[in-house]
């Protein structure tokens, strides 16, 4: 059995390589050293194309997604369907602020004042949502989660000012690599610390045993609704670097189905593990870029389906993800 | 009062189409305890396999009941395979992986058949062929039955008569409910729970293929997509009757059909499929076991 | 510290005073109720009737954890350990509500939280080496043998400070070697610590050895309540164990 697994996951990471090294073949890029990649976009003139620059902004923040429910799935047990909701709400939320008040103020402010709004909301509703519904155990939470989640996206459908049906357009794009890159790595750090201290512990212990946690004097509804606003806080300010780089919202990229791919980074990667669900983001992001080429010349867009066949092969194969709960080195807590 | 009737018939209509699908969802939610999310696909696929038989095998059928029955007979068959299919080789392997790795790969292979679907039937909505002749018959005040509906409520109260029949009648359907109650009790008592899960996938897939086929008579603009949507309802009105309970799924299905009816006409549509949430959200979180539900819930 | 409580279940009608520092021990057939009386002194289940209270306050009503806080620490009878984490990380847990590290702390790790973990870290040790598994400490608690993840229950339970320990067959399952160390262990350790320990055991000899009081608990109602000699002579007491003739 061993044999048969090492044997898939050579496969997979061998398909992996072997499409990214086929793009970078296919496709062209212009190499010029003048401008770093830190500067205001539109100026693509950096070291990548613009196609590898959005395709590394887009995974970075599949990044942030992956690691913000891995927080709250692996760490805490709690098993949540909603997790695009709350990128919705950040998205929005930081757009319109953005748009209508600091249209034209310095990207840093506008940078940290939308983040910080599309946090704060996020984090808002988050903590509604949870103290109403983590009492509910397994599945349950989920569909209820999944019922939020649909629900906040409906709502915003139907807010004009953002919008409405046709989607919120001109929303000032100022999201480069480098900050992006540096804000991930600041909120991958910010859960590992987490994990490391008391509060981890406490998560582990909720995940692992509640009622043993109970009665060792933890608190699980006070700990679980912690994890919970901490994860939208994360999830909305990935959503507003969404919107920031985007430059237009539809309400239709924020349905149930954002959510189960954000599930499927985690489990993919491995469900009680930092580096897992950022692996697990990783493959889901480049998996499917990687196709696109091979879409371009077939004509067949079967990216979707080798996403998907992806996550059933892997729970099949291997139920405990790639990573199983296990670090890499510098994420260790030892 | 007549806009009021009027609602009432178009909401049973759709009730029904949702119970047929709900059915699958609360039969295997009991058997195994997983929400398989890739049944809305199956009833998608229904539609589909309708579709292409009529295209394909039967051009030129006149619209008649018979050959309404024969298309769906032919879905039915034809969803019951692919249930079987994902059954055998998707879920049956992880029997005894944690819950989640289940839930996983049933949505793994629900976006499997959507974009699979998309790629082989093509994105872009397709008309369901004429197979029944259609009449508008006027009950008086501005009510208007359409035969349609009329077909939609006689074979789908035919089926979830023989659906009763099989489960509370049969020898099989006492080895699900036997399934229901404990796995491994079941297992036990000598019952071939592997035969048993199988059927119960025939079944459940099976009435959402005719679910399919309905939805495609009522509305015929089908596309692979379609299942999405419906397909959560349906669940939601399972978990609104008692997620596991089949004459649950049936009322539930049906008072889901209704308020969304009585919501678009009465109140503004585009809030519509936002209720069906709300109802969930409700449900699970001041009754958590649905209306006729018995199962404890967890509440920590 | 004193313990009392009444009337746990509308079917019993216990009455049980625990004063401080004393090791009692509750025993009596198996479905007696005794793990029951446990989960109602933490706070599981509410009695039916009457109250439970510690050092005069009562306790009916408390969330198990506030319990825990207040200081009463228990072990399970089956084994609930956290197997994913380290046996150190799983006295830590004790130690979560007495400890002041806020979130700022932890994501900036400054003095505060270093200083915090150090101290939680040290005291926790302190108590793996006092149960004799401190070499084990980084060991994932899952894959300890049983005898030593019993210890280790206990080690956690201790990381609450707890005025009363609550201990749930603690020797079940240990060979005789095993139990005559545990027995001398929880002898030492209430002592030393002078916590009242309410000890619920099948194995008669741990019990009569050590505990200063024991209540004897058939068919949900108190049989019996005294000294070793005593109940060892009850008649009631002989009956419920050996049926009667």
């Amino acid at each position: 059995m061993t044999k048969k697994l090492n044997a898939t996951l050579l496969l997979m990471i061998g398909f992996l390589v072997g499409a990214v090294l086929l793009n970078f073949v296919l496709s062209s890029f212009s190499f010029q050293p003048s401008a770093l990649f830190w500067t205001k976009p539109g100026r693509f003139d950096g070291l990548i194309s613009p196609y590898y620059y959005s395709v590394l902004i887009l995974l970075s923040i599949n990044i942030i997604l992956s690691v913000s429910l891995a927080l709250l799935n692996g760490f805490t047990g709690l098993f949540t369907m909603g997790h695009a909701g709350f990128m919705a709400i950040g998205a929005y939320s930081s757009a319109y602020l953005v748009s209508t008040y600091l249209p034209t103020a310095p990207f840093v402010i506008q940078l940290a004042v939308g983040a910080l709004a599309a946090g704060v909301f996020s984090a808002a509703v988050g903590f509604f949502i949870g103290i109403s519904c983590l009492r509910l155990a397994g599945d349950y939470l989920g569909m209820v989660t999944l019922g939020f989640g649909e629900i906040i996206r409906i709502i915003l459908l139907n807010i004009d000012a953002v919008g409405g049906a046709r989607g919120m357009t001109d929303i000032p794009v100022f999201m480069n690599l480098g900050s992006v890159f540096l804000l991930t790595l600041i909120t991958i750090l910010v859960i590992k610390r987490i994990r490391d201290g008391r509060l981890g512990r406490a998560m582990l212990s909720i995940k692992e045993n509640e009622m043993a946690a109970n009665m060792m004097g933890i608190n699980p509804l006070s700990i679980k609704v912690r994890a919970f606003v901490i994860s939208s806080f994360m999830a909305g300010v990935a959503g507003a670097f969404f919107a920031h780089s985007e430059g237009y919202l539809s309400t239709q990229t924020f349905t149930f189905v954002k959510s189960f791919e954000i599930i499927a980074m985690n489990v993919v990667g491995g469900l009680g593990s930092i580096s897992g669900a950022i692996l697990g983001a990783g493959i889901l992001t480049v998996l499917p870029e990687a196709l696109r080429k091979l879409q371009d010349i077939t004509g067949i867009d079967i990216r979707m389906i080798i996403y998907a066949l992806t996550m059933i092969l892997i729970m099949i194969l291997r139920p405990q993800g790639i990573m199983g709960n296990r670090e890499w080195k510098w994420l260790s807590s030892k | 009062m007549n806009e009021f009737i009027q609602h009432t018939i178009n909401g049973l209509a759709l009730g029904s189409i949702y119970a047929l699908v709900a059915l699958g969802y609360t039969m295997v939610f009991g058997v195994l305890q997983l929400i398989n999310f890739a049944h809305g696909d199956i009833f998608m696929m229904g539609s589909f396999i309708g579709l292409y038989f009529i295209r394909y095998a039967v051009p030129n059928i006149e619209p008649s009941l018979g050959s309404a029955l024969l298309v769906i007979v032919v879905a039915m068959i034809g969803s019951a395979i692919l249930g079987v299919i994902i059954e055998k080789f998707a879920y049956r392997p992880l029997r005894k992986a944690p819950r989640i790795n289940i839930l996983i790969t049933a949505i793994g292979v629900s976006l499997f058949l959507e974009y699979g679907g998309q790629l082989v039937f093509g994105a872009s909505p397709q008309f369901f062929p004429d197979i029944l002749p259609r009449k508008m018959i006027d009950i008086g005040g501005d009510i208007i039955l359409d035969s349609n509906q009329i077909t939609i409520f006689v074979v789908s109260f035919v089926l979830m008569l023989i659906l009763q029949y099989l489960v509370f009648k049969t020898q099989f359907g006492r080895a699900m409910r036997a399934i229901s109650h404990s796995l491994e009790t079941a297992n036990l008592i000598g019952i071939n729970v592997n035969k048993v899960i199988l059927i119960t996938f025939v079944i459940g897939s099976s009435l959402a293929g005719a679910a399919g086929v309905l939805y495609g008579v009522a509305y015929p603009k089908i596309d692979p997509l379609l299942g999405l949507l419906p397909g959560l309802k349906a669940f939601i009105a399972a978990v609104l009757g008692g997620i596991g309970n089949i004459t649950g799924a049936v009322i539930g299905a049906l008072l889901l059909g209704l308020s969304e009816t009585y919501v678009a006409g009465y109140l503004s549509s585009t809030y519509r499929d936002a209720l069906a949430f709300v109802i969930l959200i409700l449900v699970l979180l001041l009754r958590p076991a649905g209306l006729l539900g018995t199962k404890k819930i967890e509440k920590v | 510290m004193s313990l009392e409580f009444g009337g746990v279940k509308a079917c019993q009608d216990v009455n049980m005073s625990l004063d401080p520092g004393i090791l009692y021990g509750l025993i009596g057939p198996n479905g007696a109720g005794k793990s029951t009386i446990f989960n109602v002194l933490t706070g599981i289940y509410a009695p039916t009737r009457g109250d439970v209270r510690l050092d005069g306050k009562t306790l009916v009503g408390k969330k198990p954890y506030e319990v825990a806080q207040l200081g009463i620490g228990r072990t399970f009878q089956n084994i609930r350990l956290f197997k994913e984490l380290t046996v150190l990380e799983n006295v830590m847990t004790s130690f979560y509500s007495s400890s002041k590290t806020t979130i700022t702390d932890m994501v900036f790790q400054n003095g505060h939280f270093r200083q915090e973990e150090e101290s939680v870290r040290v005291k926790a040790t302190e108590l793996l080496k006092v149960m004799g598994i401190e070499d084990l400490s980084q060991v994932p608690a899952g894959g300890l043998p049983y005898g030593k993840q019993r210890k280790l229950e206990i080690a956690r339970a201790l990381g609450l400070s707890p005025k009363l320990l609550l201990l749930d067959e603690p020797a079940a399952g240990l060979n005789p070697s095993e139990t005559r160390e545990l027995t001398e262990l929880i002898k030492q350790i209430q002592k030393s610590r002078n916590i009242t320990v309410l000890l619920i055991e099948h194995d008669m000899g741990l019990v009569m050895k050590i505990c200063e009081k024991i209540y004897v608990l058939v068919q949900g109602q108190l049989v019996c309540e005294g000294v070793a000699d005593v109940v060892q002579n009850d008649k009631r007491v002989i009956e419920a164990y050996l049926g009667v003739d």
